[in-house]
């Protein structure tokens, strides 16, 4: 079913809503929050949350791109529940994904203005827009679906090593284009 | 929070045309490194063994023609004997190029495979442009299996300035069941001009000496290297489409090897076989 019949349906408030959701982008979700948890239940519990926060956003939402709306929910989501869970305990799941971005601070202070979330996902959507389609769909897929080196090396057809290196270029290139901008995350 | 967090956080919020981009992108496997290396490796033993082949059957005969009437078992008798005078059927170097050449009077076995082989080498050779600067073209070569091999060799060309140009398509044949070849451009046929030249494959050139003929003027069952000559006005940033058909007896041996052309898509009943490079390169017809 095409988004926007979906989006439709939700501001009908039909029910179905949720249904075609789950049918088209259920997969989606549960695999960006179980990258980013590491536990099924915990991983549905976050994708039944973001349907639910859907249906009461939409309306008066109306988003461009369903699946990046829903994606973006289930990504917060599951943050702050691994926020939650982890707040003693250190593990897998974004841990990895957030000591690998560690390097992507710049490590200056007083030279760098600190800068709001909003404006820094402006300045790290100007810097994927700079690189090549491939670069940024392997950047956007490691650190916004939290997908695993191992799983993406194999649709590469490269080894994990290879991959690894590739995107610490990826990151040192993010570092130094966010040192450019002057901005600290 | 710290400023990994933040940062991750802020990932979250990238544009959603970037996000979509990336979910549906499909990424090009890499051909493993052996894989890489091993084609490599297959490719030069080929070249050796090609080179190695030719070398030795191309050191039987005497001189050019006669080398080639050794090598090749197409020419009959007559042909062969009426090589210096074309126009009764063809040279020798000629008739290398024919695949169905007619009766064998040596038939042997060494000979037969470099007729195939020879068939291969020159049956699909590229289009010549003359005249023309600033232009990009782009080739695709389709190969169709049936009766016969229907050969559609495509070439995109965008030009940069308006100017005319000169398209060259080499086609060796006989006379006897040479119909011309189909020149296309966007779908319109092109008036062309079928010209001849005396030379052999090794000097397969469009600078060398062409004269006109018409149909049914050459006649004879030799072999010919004919030029189809179309003329064609481009205007600045004008695409054209350029597609030449034509037909060719099914190769013996099932296979056909585009040497010395650097073919950009080859296509085999509509499914990709090869894919760029350049040199020896074997498209299996079975």
């Amino acid at each position: 079913m095409e988004d926007s019949v979906i989006i439709g349906l939700y501001w009908q408030r039909s029910e179905q809503a949720i249904a075609e959701t789950d049918s088209k982008y259920g997969a989606f979700c549960h695999q960006i929050a179980m990258n980013i948890l590491r536990s099924f239940p915990d991983s549905e519990e976050c994708v039944n949350d973001t349907y639910g926060k859907a249906w009461d956003t939409i309306p008066p939402q109306k988003p461009d791109s369903l699946r990046a709306y829903l994606g973006r929910i289930v990504r917060n989501l599951s943050i702050s529940r691994y926020r939650l869970l982890h707040a003693q305990k250190r593990s897998s799941g974004a841990d990895v994904l957030l000591s690998e971005l560690g390097e992507c601070v710049p490590s200056g202070d007083d030279t760098f203005r600190t800068v709001a979330c909003k404006e820094l996902s402006m300045i790290i959507s100007r810097w994927l827009d700079s690189l090549t389609e491939e670069e940024r769909a392997l950047f956007l897929r490691r650190y916004w679906n939290g997908e695993s080196v191992k799983d993406l090396a194999a649709e590469l057809g490269v080894r994990p090593n290879a991959l690894t290196k590739r995107l610490l270029r990826l990151r040192e290139n993010l570092r130094q284009y966010l040192e450019e901008e002057g901005v600290s995350p | 929070m710290n400023k990994a967090e933040k940062l991750f956080d802020a990932i979250t919020d990238v544009r959603d045309d970037l996000i979509d981009a990336a979910q549906t992108y499909r990424f090009r496997r890499r051909a493993p490194l052996w894989k890489r290396y091993g084609s490599l490796a297959a490719c030069l033993i080929l070249l050796l063994g090609a080179m190695t082949f030719f070398r030795f059957f191309g050191g039987m005969g005497g001189s050019n023609s006669a080398k080639n009437d050794a090598a090749f078992d197409g020419a009959t008798s007559d042909n062969a004997a009426s090589e210096s005078s074309p126009m009764d059927g063809g040279s020798a170097s000629d008739d290398a190029m024919c695949d169905d050449a007619g009766d064998s009077d040596r038939g042997d076995a060494a000979g037969s495979d470099e007729k195939k082989e020879k068939w291969h080498e020159d049956s699909i050779l590229p289009l010549t442009i003359e005249g023309g600067d600033n232009l990009a073209v782009e080739r695709a070569l389709s190969l169709t299996r049936g009766e016969k091999l229907l050969v559609e060799d495509r070439y995109s060309i965008t030009s940069a300035e308006a100017q005319q140009i000169t398209l060259l398509y080499p086609v060796a044949a006989r006379p006897s069941t040479f119909d011309g070849v189909s020149l296309t451009a966007n779908g319109e046929e092109l008036v062309q001009e079928i010209m001849r030249v005396d030379v052999g494959l090794d000097q397969l050139d469009p600078s060398n000496a062409m004269s006109h003929v018409e149909p049914g003027e050459v006649t004879g069952d030799g072999c010919w290297i004919f030029w189809t000559r179309a003329k064609l006005s481009l205007s600045a940033g004008e695409t054209v489409e350029i597609c030449i058909s034509y037909e060719k007896p099914m190769p013996e041996s099932g296979e056909i090897a585009m040497d010395e052309i650097p073919p950009k898509i080859i296509t085999v009943d509509g499914e990709m076989a090869a894919v760029s490079g350049e040199g020896n390169l074997r498209v299996a017809l079975d």
